[in-house]
């Protein structure tokens, strides 16, 4: 009897990891735009990232410091070590409208930031400088990109975005 | 040096909590010492791997691999922790006969040491590489001498260790027929609370994109970062934003646990036995 408990314990867990296997294998590839911060001395460069409301984003950690870090994110739910000279993804969204904080755990003192979700056609002034978009595309995404890019180099806030998700 | 002892408490905190309540629990097993030593050791030489190889395992699965071992880790660990609870539902009786009648043995079998290692192995994996990976930062690029680090590691090590203590001589004082109860409880509560970590974990990594949104924000309540909001993040997972699919996972695993444990506490004349030997 007890073998018995024993069998049917390990086919639930069996059964558990078939569908975990799945899930992971069948989440479907992600339309995303990706987004870079940098620490360096220990700050969040920009510490300030403005993103559109309703799309997936990837944040690439650029930790061009020496030491490890650790981004947390209450707000977000997320926490990532980051090692020194290294670079970590963190993927968000889709999210509201709203402000959202970041920081550094090992080094609380200095490193915080916060992600601000809004719509892009109410981007003001010069926080749209803040936000550096990189490519992480292929293909007919490209042009799009260096649009995207000649905007953001001009400083003209007033262009606005494109918000079509770039796909992997 | 204060702030190192702040970390280094903060990540010992969160190991205590576990390890405390999950030896308090087993303390009818006789002579598990060896596999809560066993534990340790192993919880500490893991965690020097796991720190020492974290950019290879951030690197898995697109970027995404330290979600996805984090979770592993918290998922394996609940499930032990849950299987000892069943275990310990089975061998209720003679767990409290060990406890009125000094010296009497409880039938155990392997699988509460095998038990206890590995949840304290799990326990101190995530927890100690973070500490290592912040003591060996600091001591890299010197913004602390070693023995500001040490001294304040000490003091963080101590006062955490202090607080377990504290924790393990409270549970187990606990008069016998509350406290099967009590450990129980709280132990369900941490694979509760375990298994919605590592579902948080899996959706960092992209999955259940569906039911991640939050649900609530209760932090003006229980903020996480006081000290409060850590033991009962540790504790039953809590988190002040949670998603659907972790409360979805928490009240299934509730659940899924109490009719487990009513299945097993059920009594068993008719399998009694025959049910010893494997046990």
């Amino acid at each position: 009897m007890p073998r018995d408990r024993i069998m049917r314990f390990t086919n639930r867990l069996a059964v558990i990891g078939v569908i975990g296997f799945l899930a992971i294998s069948s989440a479907p590839a992600l339309a995303m735009q990706d987004v870079t911060i940098v620490i360096k001395d220990h700050k969040f460069e920009p510490s300030t990232v403005e993103v559109p409301p309703g799309e997936k984003i990837k944040l690439i950690i650029d930790n061009q410091d020496s030491t490890p870090e650790e981004f947390e994110s209450r707000d977000l739910n997320r926490e990532k070590i980051i090692r020194g000279n290294s670079k970590g993804v963190v993927l968000i969204g889709p999210l509201e409208e709203g402000t959202y904080s970041f920081f550094g755990e090992f080094n609380m003192g200095t490193a915080q930031g916060t992600i601000v979700v809004k719509a892009l056609g109410s981007v003001d002034g010069e926080e749209a400088n803040d936000v550096e978009v990189s490519s992480g595309s292929s293909g007919g995404a490209q042009e799009k990109d260096e649009d995207l890019k000649r905007a953001l180099d001009t400083g003209n806030s007033t262009v606005p975005v494109p918000l079509e998700p770039i796909s992997k | 040096m204060f702030s190192t002892a702040v970390i280094v408490f903060r990540e010992v905190f969160e190991i205590v909590l576990i390890v405390g309540i999950v030896l308090a629990a087993t303390k009818a097993v006789p002579k598990r010492w060896v596999a809560v030593g066993i534990g340790f050791a192993g919880g500490l030489i893991g965690s020097l791997l796991v720190a020492f190889f974290t950019g290879q395992i951030s690197e898995f699965a697109e970027g995404m691999g330290q979600e996805y071992f984090n979770a592993g880790i918290l998922f394996t660990a609940a499930a032990f922790i849950g299987w000892t609870l069943i275990w310990m539902k089975r061998h209720a009786r003679e767990m409290k006969a060990h406890f009125t009648r000094v010296g009497e043995a409880v039938a155990t079998g392997t699988l509460p040491y095998i038990s206890i290692s590995i949840v304290i192995v799990l326990a101190i994996l995530r927890e100690g590489a973070e500490i290592s990976l912040f003591l060996s930062g600091q001591y890299y690029v010197g913004i602390a001498s070693g023995a500001e680090l040490a001294a304040g590691s000490a003091i963080g090590f101590v006062a955490g260790a202090f607080v377990g203590i504290l924790l393990y001589l409270g549970l187990i004082r606990i008069s016998t027929r509350a406290f099967l109860q009590i450990t129980s409880w709280l132990l369900a509560l941490v694979v509760a609370g375990m298994i919605v970590q590592g579902i948080g974990f899996l959706s960092a990594a992209g999955m259940f994109e569906d039911l991640s949104y939050t649900l609530w924000d209760s932090s003006w309540v229980l903020a996480e970062d006081n000290l409060l909001g850590k033991s009962m993040k540790a504790l039953v997972g809590y988190t002040a934003q949670p998603s659907a699919i972790q409360l979805i996972a928490f009240i299934a695993t509730m659940g899924f646990l109490a009719l487990a444990l009513k299945i097993a506490g059920r009594p068993q004349k008719r399998v009694a036995e025959a049910a010893v030997p494997a046990e």
